[in-house]
């Protein structure tokens, strides 16, 4: 049995293709799937989502959305995918921190839930080029 | 002597009636054509200024004919250029199916899944309206017709309504032409986007998140969305709606509207296709929930979000460009029978310059002889 991994955002298809295990980055910690995995359905936080196939592994970043699993069918519906752009390990270090001050010095409650936002995926790009590199 | 003018003026009235091109050039290379044609002419005759060959009339005539047709050309192409982008913003609403179709079916599951419970949700719960925020989508450039304008109105028109209500309300403006009106005017503006030439999933999320964090946060109790949904190539209606909170039944009873370019002999139209609601998906008993169905909701009201506004983007990009082929159209038409109409007023010039052209030559020579 093979497994299917589809990732959709709201004007195309990212990928569509076959896996070999596939991690998750699920609201309550990451999920792994491998084939003949019972159905689920999990919500997604902004974070990496990683495939592998044929021994190799390919990272994406997803901003925040839903999993399902059915029949070693694996849909995942995200907001948006980042690029994965070689910014280096110290720049992506240097938005994480910014992005934390930015939180921390947040005055209103809508200034809070921008930040927070920009957080994850300064944490999420961080982890990408980690683990590319 | 007398015979010499006689015969040089037979020559130049010669030349005008064999060579009625000769009346579209200036008045100085009248000569030089003419020495062309009768290169035996001598010196004097060359240098004899044509100065009677049109009056000013004419040649204005004549320079409006041009610039009128050069217009029209550049309002075919740019018609054209309308059309062929109408199609790729319908292939962008067709590449937007395969999501939307798999969150509606995944959404109505987990609504069937929760059996009618009430969703207490953030993004579902209606609050007393005391703020509201305006999300008013136009377009980036101009020549197209009313399509701007229509919007900027009903937006207008819809915040002075607010107003009245003693609701406070402020924009979030999408598009250069929206953010130029109502900045000039001093409207209270949250945030602006540009609508560029085709929407993509991050400026919708872009959009979304101000949206969501809005609302969320308190700063405003309802989004409202004004945007010009697409009818047909010759028809297209401001409309505005709630964005959000939303309501759960309004997702998954909606089904999805298609539009597609066709060219029937030559003329382009456009067909509308009504799509079924995307059946509820059936969930297997043993299903596992990660995290709490209402909190799997939750995480899909985003997306949603997104997928809306992408799509309304789309359907204002859409609208624009039809206006623009419509206005275009109209703008050839008129410069073609404005053509028309100034090409008979300049040969009526022509003729009347040409007989009066031949009075004087006969009445020269007769009072001569």
């Amino acid at each position: 049995m093979v497994m299917n991994i589809r990732v959709l955002t709201p004007d195309r298809v990212i990928c569509s293709t076959t896996a070999d295990e596939v991690v998750l980055p699920g609201l309550t910690g990451q999920v792994g799937v491998l084939d003949g995995h019972a159905a689920l359905i999990t919500a997604l936080e902004t974070g990496l989502l990683r495939i592998k196939l044929n021994d190799k592994w390919t990272p994406i970043i997803l901003c925040g959305g839903l999993a399902e699993i059915d029949r070693d069918r694996v849909t995942v519906l995200v907001n948006d995918v980042e690029e994965l752009t070689d910014i280096g390990l110290s720049e992506a270090t240097q938005e994480l921190e910014k992005a934390t001050l930015a939180v921390e010095n947040a005055k209103t409650s809508k200034e809070r839930l921008d930040a927070s936002v920009e957080l994850k995926k300064a944490t999420a790009r961080l982890e990408a080029v980690n683990y590319l590199s | 002597m007398r015979s010499f003018c006689i015969a040089a003026l037979l020559a130049v009235a010669s030349a005008f009636t064999t060579q009625p091109t000769s009346f579209t050039v200036k008045t100085a290379n009248v000569g030089e054509r003419a020495s062309g044609v009768f290169p035996e002419q001598s010196s004097a005759h060359r240098t004899r200024k044509a100065t009677i060959v049109m009056d000013g009339k004419a040649n204005a005539i004549r320079d409006r004919i041009t610039s009128v047709k050069n217009t029209r050309k550049i309002t075919m192409a740019m018609k054209l250029v309308a059309a062929a982008k109408v199609r790729r913003a319908q292939d962008a609403v067709l590449a937007t199916r395969p999501f939307s179709e798999t969150l509606q079916s995944v959404f109505g599951g987990l609504i069937q899944r929760l059996g009618g419970e009430s969703v207490d949700l953030p993004l579902l719960t209606e609050r007393e309206v005391k703020k509201v925020t305006l999300l008013v989508i136009t377009g980036d450039r101009g020549l197209c017709g009313g399509y701007n304008s229509f919007m900027i109105k009903k937006a207008e028109a819809r915040f002075n309504e607010l107003k009245k209500n003693g609701v406070e309300a402020d924009l979030i403006l999408v598009g250069k032409k929206g953010i130029a009106y109502f900045e000039r005017r001093g409207f209270p503006i949250r945030k602006k986007y540009e609508t560029g030439q085709n929407p993509t999933a991050k400026q919708a999320l872009a959009i979304a998140e101000e949206v969501s964090s809005t609302f969320l946060s308190g700063e405003s109790d309802a989004v409202e969305l004004l945007y010009t949904k697409f009818v047909s190539l010759i028809a297209s209606s401001p409309s505005i709606r709630t964005l959000v909170p939303f309501s759960a039944s309004d997702i998954t009873a909606k089904g999805d509207e298609v539009f597609q370019l066709t060219s029937e002999s030559g003329q382009f139209g456009v067909e509308r296709t009504e799509l079924d609601v995307a059946a509820p998906q059936e969930f297997p008993n043993d299903m596992i929930f990660e995290q709490d169905p209402i909190q799997i909701v939750n995480a899909i009201l985003p997306l949603y979000l997104n997928g809306q506004i992408l799509r309304t983007l789309q359907e204002s990009v859409a609208s624009e460009l039809a206006a623009r082929m419509q206005s275009m159209q109209s703008a050839s038409d008129n410069a073609g029978s404005l053509a028309k109409q100034l090409n008979l007023e300049y040969n009526r010039a022509r003729q009347a310059a040409v007989t009066q052209e031949l009075l004087e030559i006969v009445s020269g020579a007769s009072a001569l002889e």
